[in-house]
């Protein structure tokens, strides 16, 4: 079963929360029980790691949903100890890092990730501004569902099932047609 | 009746308290809360994501064996491991690193709330909390905080203990405008952000909760992995205030939190500095009234941690005459101060501790 498609209301805040930076990347990642998954990956460097899952016990994101606390950083170029969690998987990990956590009422569900600021430093401006948009996300995350990436679509899961039942009709058979049935009645 | 006359509960006489040196809270300057002072004999507990005990900028000042590590099980039961734990992130590194810098004789121990699971951690940290108090830590550092209100009562509770069983605490604000627990409440002393790159060089915010300003933005801090970075937020704010309170509690021991609160209202930049001005318009000989004195730090330079200002930060003029017979320090002796940070990255890295070590002097 293939994920879901890609949220563009995600991919808009990440995308508005990067440019209005001046970021060159930025990530969303969502928790799903004590893991991180990327549900939206904006720029060259990061756009491959959408769906990617890495632990939640380490690294910026993890620490900002922890925390419930911003977190700007900034280190020399090619400084490895930023290489935890979703930074393991960059190629290169960043000169800085801005992460905020994205609030819903009053628990976090996720963190916003804007990556490398050729201008210079991440600002409290930044952090403002990124906290409005994280704001936001929390909150789509949170009408999405909880593990919105992975859970499939109705049809797909319908579909899924009824090959499972020309497979193995005797075990599969009833729970598709009660699946099938479900789906129909809306 | 005399002695007999029953009393009402708590009811007692009166005694002279008197502070060795203070006649006056104009005396309450920086040089007699910390000169000369350098943390020995004081516990600071930092609760956070764990602290790098070997970090070459800690010197060795973490008691690694009597660290605490709070986590929520499997089972959603709180399980707690002494001893040894690392960090997990990198922040209480940073946090226990600032404390460090300012009171190098201090001791200071880990209780690691963050960084195994995403679940629980108010009720970590909160056990975590608990656990500092029942020890009786002198300071204790919350670079962290919960913004779910329905932890504000069990917070509530455990920093009015802590209060009252002679444990200072000191927490970031939230960086966001969002009320985050327990820096709201008036137990703790809760800090953001000044613009200074002075560490000694904190403010008295006059509109609180958040009750002063220390330095926290592009800050030099040291990190997981051995090295340093910079980093910004009130994160690093607050341990610059635990800090300066580990070397007041160091040299005046037997101040409770609300007079170590006061010694650091009154040792506020701002609030020298309106002395100072003060003085300069010929009020040196005088001394200022109360309601003189709280207008004039009203007018001092407190700025919101949004607000931005022209680098670098402007320094208090020369200290004042003094017009109090000295204590246990001159009053001629500077009030210690680092050299400033500077801006760019990499930086040398400024020492910010005192003079060479003095005995502290009990109070």
């Amino acid at each position: 079963m293939s994920s879901s498609a890609v949220d563009p209301v995600l991919y808009a805040l990440v995308g508005s929360a990067q440019e209005t930076t001046g970021a060159t990347a930025g990530l969303l990642l969502e928790r799903q029980h004590d893991d991180l998954i990327v549900v939206a990956a904006v720029g060259d460097r990061v756009e491959h790691l959408r769906g990617a899952v890495v632990p939640g016990d380490g690294g910026v994101a993890a620490y900002v949903l922890a925390s419930g606390q911003p977190l700007a950083l900034t280190v020399r170029p090619g400084d490895p100890r930023l290489r935890e969690g979703v930074m393991a998987l960059l190629d290169q990990p960043p000169s800085a890092v801005l992460g905020v956590p994205c609030a819903s009422d009053e628990d976090a569900v996720g963190a916003l990730l804007l990556l490398d600021k050729p201008a210079g430093q991440f600002t409290f401006d930044d952090v403002e501004l990124a906290t409005l948009l994280a704001g936001i996300a929390g909150v789509a995350i949170v009408q999405a569902g909880p593990a919105s990436l992975q859970v499939p679509d109705p049809a797909e899961l319908a579909s899924g099932l009824e090959r499972l039942a020309r497979a193995d009709p005797a075990r599969y058979a009833m729970v598709a047609t009660i699946v099938e049935a479900l789906l129909a009645r809306g | 009746m005399g002695d007999q006359r029953p009393l009402p509960a708590f009811s007692r006489e009166s005694q002279v308290l008197r502070l060795p040196g203070v006649d006056n809270l104009e005396d309450l300057s920086p040089e007699w809360a910390w000169g000369g002072s350098t943390g020995a004999g004081v516990r600071v507990a930092v609760i956070d994501s764990g602290i790098e005990a070997d970090h070459p900028d800690l010197e060795g000042c973490v008691d690694v064996d009597a660290g605490v590590h709070v986590r929520v099980g499997a089972d959603g039961d709180l399980v707690e491991t002494t001893g040894y734990h690392h960090d997990s992130f990198g922040h209480g590194t940073a946090c226990a690193g600032i404390i460090h810098g300012l009171a190098p004789e201090a001791r200071l121990t880990s209780v690691k709330v963050l960084g195994v699971g995403l679940a629980g951690q108010a009720a970590a940290f909160l056990r975590g909390l608990a656990w500092a108090v029942d020890e009786g830590f002198d300071v204790i550092n919350l670079s962290l905080g919960t913004t779910r209100r329905d932890w504000a009562l069990p917070f509530h509770e455990i920093c009015d203990r802590a209060y009252f069983q002679n444990a200072f605490i000191v927490t970031a604000a939230n960086n966001v405008q969002r009320a985050s627990y327990p820096s709201l409440f008036a137990a703790v002393a809760s800090v953001a952000c000044n613009l200074s790159d002075d560490p000694y060089r904190f403010h008295f915010n006059p509109e609180p909760p958040t009750e002063f300003l220390a330095p926290g933005v592009d800050i030099e801090v040291a990190w997981k992995g051995g090295g340093r970075l910079v980093a910004t937020g009130n994160s690093y704010a607050a341990p610059h205030l635990a800090g300066i309170a580990a070397l007041v509690r160091s040299k005046h021991s037997r101040l409770r939190p609300f007079q170590v609160k006061t010694a650091l209202w009154a040792c506020a930049a701002n609030v020298v500095d309106a002395r100072q001005r003060a003085g300069r318009f010929g009020q040196s000989t005088q001394r200022m009234t109360s309601s003189r004195a709280t207008a004039a730090f009203r007018a001092a330079d407190v700025r919101s941690p949004t607000e931005r200002s022209p680098r670098p930060d402007r320094r208090p003029p020369p200290p004042p005459v003094d017009r109090q017979p000295s204590d246990q320090v001159s009053r001629t002796d500077p009030v210690p101060r680092a050299d400033p940070v500077p801006r760019t990255d990499p930086v040398p890295r400024a020492d910010p501790r005192p003079p060479p070590p003095r005995r502290p002097s009990a109070t």
